[in-house]
């Protein structure tokens, strides 16, 4: 069609607009046509939510603590627990009595394999580092023995999971803004959540629920979960695959305790890959 | 070194939207806690941009104070949080490398695979490992010109016109590769195309 045909070299320009890669002549020409167009807003848009995702490519990292400090100067908070002023939230007036520095985490020495406890745990990431191709870790894990030796067995366990070959790893998005906030773990067998940013829920109200949906869209309840915030490695357990296969799966969050007949309204969601 | 996500336990109930709006409110334990959630990948994307930890650092206090000094820009029916945040960083430290005009460190920086994690938490490197593999596997179904094209832009902070330069193509064709390999990826990533195809 012509009229799209013409404005496939204005979209051209959304996606350098959007890669920050427009000669300065091109990203003014755009700039003045962009808030007349909306399906170059939609197009940037969407690009920036691309390349969000590409930048997990590039390997997160923690910055030197000196940034934080730097930032707390610069917006006038103190380094130490005693800040200058009460927060206006309740959850910042918690934090902001108890406060505590978790100060002196360094990280550790050596591949991740040599860091595991069993041997099991290195085979499994031998495995994984020889499928995945991905040499040459080095991790740290928390000075906490007795937790350690908890999550890093669950690890052991879950990366013998994404090892198995078939292995479907399915990323779960938010419907609203495509933001992927966990990832579900499917060995044939046993099902693994990786959430990251899913927030809190009160476990005395609520519940998260991991659901799987077939081709005809049929759901059931893989298993429930509190979630803690921030990154956490959940073990839903043994998976029952229901007549028609998984198609889908999705989390929603409960109201109370008990897994309902049906799932309410997906906070993330993704479809299972062939 | 310590980690960023010492100080969002209290927050941790808190929707991204909910943090940036006692941001604005100038509640700079709701900025500590945002930092907490997403200065790693900042952080790593500038680092991989720049080649440079310092210039990176920059970098990232630069987009958080931004969020201090105006969270009201965030507009959550544009997209996520760390959408813009992202943005952000990607903005600022492509304009980082080219006030350096280091062409040979941008190349180095959009070609290099790093895997160095410097994480201090398992579960952290878990979920970094199952991001990567995401985006990597999508990258991997676009043809070797738009990867590159994408890429060589991304990481490298070159533009459409440097790019053609650099891989002698007409900058047309660069800006056809670029659409094409952004339209694939979305697909891909959206999980619409079948992510073991190439063409």
């Amino acid at each position: 069609m012509n009229g799209a045909l013409s404005h496939e070299p204005w979209e051209e320009l959304a996606v350098g607009y959007a890669l920050a890669a427009l000669e300065p002549e091109d990203e003014q020409r755009f700039l003045a046509h962009l808030p007349n167009c909306p399906t170059c807003r939609q197009t940037v848009a969407q690009a920036d939510g691309v390349l969000a995702q590409l930048a997990y490519a590039a390997e997160p990292a923690n910055p030197p603590h000196q940034l934080l400090e730097r930032l707390r100067a610069t917006v006038g908070q103190s380094g130490t627990a005693g800040g200058d002023r009460e927060p206006h939230s309740a959850a910042g007036r918690v934090l902001h009595r108890r406060r505590s520095h978790r100060v002196g985490r360094r990280p550790g020495e050596g591949g991740l394999a040599s860091r595991l406890r069993t041997r099991g745990a290195a085979l499994a990431f031998a495995a994984l580092v020889t499928i995945g191709g991905l040499a040459g870790w080095n991790v740290a894990l928390h000075n906490d023995v007795a937790s350690q030796d908890t999550r890093a067995s669950r690890v052991d366990d879950l990366l013998r999971s994404m090892a198995k070959p078939g292995a479907a790893k399915v990323a779960l998005d938010e419907p609203q803004t495509g933001a992927t906030k966990g990832f579900a773990v499917l060995d044939g067998q046993h099902v693994w959540l990786v959430l990251d940013g899913l927030a809190a829920n009160n476990p005395a109200a609520s519940t998260y629920v991991l659901w799987q949906k077939n081709a005809a869209g049929n759901a059931a309840a893989l298993g429930s979960f509190d979630a803690a915030g921030g990154t956490q490695v959940v073990d839903i357990g043994t998976m029952h695959p229901q007549p028609g296969g998984v198609a889908a799966l999705a989390i929603t969050k409960e109201h109370g305790r008990a897994i309902p007949a049906q799932p309410g309204t997906p906070v993330a969601a993704g479809p299972v890959s062939q | 070194m310590t980690t960023v996500r010492g100080t969002t336990d209290a927050y941790a109930a808190l929707e991204d939207g909910a943090l940036v709006g006692l941001v604005g409110e100038r509640e700079g334990l709701a900025l500590e806690a945002l930092y907490g959630r997403y200065g790693r990948v900042c952080y790593g994307l500038a680092r991989r941009v720049l080649g440079d930890e310092t210039l990176a650092q920059d970098v990232v206090q630069e987009v958080f104070l931004a969020v201090w000094r105006d969270a009201g820009r965030y507009d959550a029916g544009r997209g996520a949080l760390s959408t813009w945040l992202l943005s952000m960083t990607h903005h600022k430290a492509v304009d980082s490398v080219r006030r350096e005009e280091n062409l040979r460190r941008r190349r180095n920086a959009a070609l290099s695979d790093v895997f160095e994690t410097g994480a201090d938490d398992v579960d952290d490197e878990v979920w970094s490992l199952l991001r990567r593999e995401r985006v990597r596997s999508a990258l991997a179904t676009l043809p070797v010109a738009q990867r590159e094209a994408l890429t060589l832009a991304y990481f490298g902070g070159y533009t459409q016109r440097e790019i053609a330069g650099l891989t002698t193509t007409p900058l047309g064709t660069v800006k056809t590769r670029m659409l094409a390999g952004m339209r694939k990826l979305r697909d891909v990533l959206d999980g619409v195309a079948d992510e073991g195809a190439s063409r």
